[in-house]
């Protein structure tokens, strides 16, 4: 390979920059904008079940509590330090992480959400300290109207501006800002930062480049395409030109391809033993499940159920999971929850104490492209679309709850147990937050 | 807060891209908990006034911190008895 190709194309302020803008500890972040006294505390989010760390505050990340972690492998820290645990509040995070975008949204031409606490952006400016003066005002607003802080990563490609972000976050210099904006910058960037923390290369990775010498994401630009082929595929190709700041693979905006599958599962507050619990637990997957595909305008092939025993457990363990397919592809709820509720009856054993299930939606595809039936009539068809569409505007006025297959049962043992939740501050009028008024 | 028109239990509207000046009526921070002031600058001093004449105005220095979470623009209040 004709290594010094990539040299001689220099950054150029001709270049449209684009920027990631990342939440730091987004979910802490969220818990601490309502409750002061946590600004002070090691804080960790718990997913939900409270069974692991997902949102660490830097104090606790000095301590030591990995992220994903289950809580009893620090329960030990926990008590030490009197690390603050909370369950997640989705309700909260799901809210202000709207916020966020909205606010980028009005400042840039293109936002892509790239997760519920990321989101790429381009800029308007092709000059790169321009486009660091409108990423500093951008990360002052979101701080001043939700208090949440962020690092910006600017860069000319997308995984460059993950590098910058990396470095934006661990250096306290950066003051959340690092730019990539010239071909030094690039270099030095690059050089600074270990293999394992680029995008896309994964510990198995890591570890094979790190055996050959590969250390940091310069080292890794520099190895010859071939080598990158033969060994990484196309998609390690693709991650050393973005590197390389050569090209742009992940455009902004054009990743969003249909989703090919869709998976609901849930694990349980209680170990469920009986068959008619995890068909409930089913069911109310594949409500959910059924919900997002009218939204989306898709139908599924075939669905796949899964249970499983907990893991974690001293007691007999069991996991199965298996895959139907429908007659004709469908978005009709019950045809879900009946699909589902035959594969449980094929894998269920008795006498386990299950705590997890799940169901995924597989072969999907947009409802106008598939195929039409064989077994519906076309009044059965607009039969149920109605029945639907009743469905989702009662479920759209009055919330889930306000109407739902009764196959998803009524008690609600099954559902996850959330000890530690804040209110829903920004969501719900009777959990606003409260203030002295003296 | 009565002399400025908000009782308890009163539902305020709080606009947090507003910098706060000298009369608003702001959400402050005093140790960690939120609390309704208004907001005044006299004499070259900060203070936190709570627009009641049974309490105290509280001077805002580097003794006695607080943190302006954001400046109140409406405030509603409940009409409808046992609501």
């Amino acid at each position: 390979m004709d290594s010094n190709l990539y040299q001689k194309q220099q950054i150029t302020p001709t270049i449209p920059f684009i920027g990631l803008v990342d939440c730091d500890n987004f979910f802490v972040s969220c818990e601490r904008v309502f409750q002061p006294k946590l600004k002070r505390v090691p804080l960790v989010i718990l997913s939900s079940n409270d069974g692991c760390a997902v949102s660490r505050s830097n104090e606790a990340k000095k301590l030591g509590i990995r992220m994903g972690a289950p809580l009893h492998e620090f329960q030990e820290i926990v008590r030490e330090h009197e690390v603050v645990t909370l369950s997640s509040n989705f309700s909260l995070y799901g809210d202000l992480s709207n916020r966020v975008m909205r606010l980028l949204q009005r400042e840039y031409p293109s936002v892509d959400r790239y997760s519920v606490d990321e989101a790429f952006i381009r800029f308007s400016h092709r000059n790169p300290l321009k486009a660091k003066n409108s990423a500093i005002k951008t990360l002052n607003t979101i701080q001043q109207c939700l208090g949440i802080p962020i690092s910006i990563g600017i860069a000319t490609t997308k995984v460059l501006t993950k590098i910058a972000c990396y470095q934006a976050k661990n250096n306290s210099h950066y003051n959340g800002i690092c730019l990539i904006g010239t071909e030094p910058d690039r270099l030095h960037t690059l050089q600074k930062t270990p293999i394992s923390k680029v995008w896309g290369i994964g510990r198995r990775y890591s570890e094979f480049l790190t055996s050959r010498g590969i250390h940091t994401a310069l080292d890794f630009t520099e190895i010859p395409q071939s080598w990158v082929k033969r060994h990484m595929s196309i998609l390690g190709l693709r991650l050393q030109m973005e590197l390389q700041g050569l090209s742009n693979c992940f455009h902004l905006g054009e990743e969003h391809e249909a989703q090919k599958s869709l998976l609901r599962s849930r694990s349980f507050g209680q170990p469920v033993t009986d068959k008619a619990s995890l068909a409930e637990s089913l069911a109310a997957h594949a409500t959910s499940a059924g919900d997002r595909l009218r939204r989306e305008g898709l139908v599924a092939s075939g669905i796949g159920v899964f249970i499983r025993t907990s893991p974690y457990a001293y007691k007999p363990q069991y996991s199965n999971s298996l895959v139907l397919s429908f007659d004709d592809p469908t978005d009709y709820t019950p045809d879900l929850i009946h699909k589902a509720t035959e594969a449980l009856t094929i894998i269920y054993k008795p006498n386990y104490e299950y705590k997890k299930t799940g169901i995924f939606l597989t072969g999907l595809m947009p409802k106008e492209t598939a195929t039409l039936s064989l077994f519906k009539t076309p009044q059965e068809y607009a039969r149920q679309a109605n029945l639907m569409k009743i469905f989702d505007t009662l479920r759209q006025r009055w919330g889930k709850e306000g109407c739902f297959f009764a196959a998803r049962g009524v008690s609600t043992s099954w559902h996850p147990k959330t000890s530690t939740k804040t209110p829903r501050y920004t969501t719900n009028w009777k959990e606003l937050p409260r203030a002295v008024c003296q | 807060m009565r002399d400025a028109g908000i009782y308890p239990d009163d539902i305020l509207i709080v606009d947090r891209s507003l910098s706060a000046t000298s009369g608003n009526i702001v959400i402050a921070i005093i140790n960690d908990e939120f609390t309704v002031k208004r907001l005044v600058f006299h004499k070259q001093k900060w203070f936190l006034k709570p627009e009641n004449a049974s309490f105290p105005a509280i001077e805002i220095n580097g003794d006695n911190p607080a943190q302006i979470w954001g400046v109140v623009t409406f405030a509603i209040h409940n009409v409808y008895p046992n609501a």
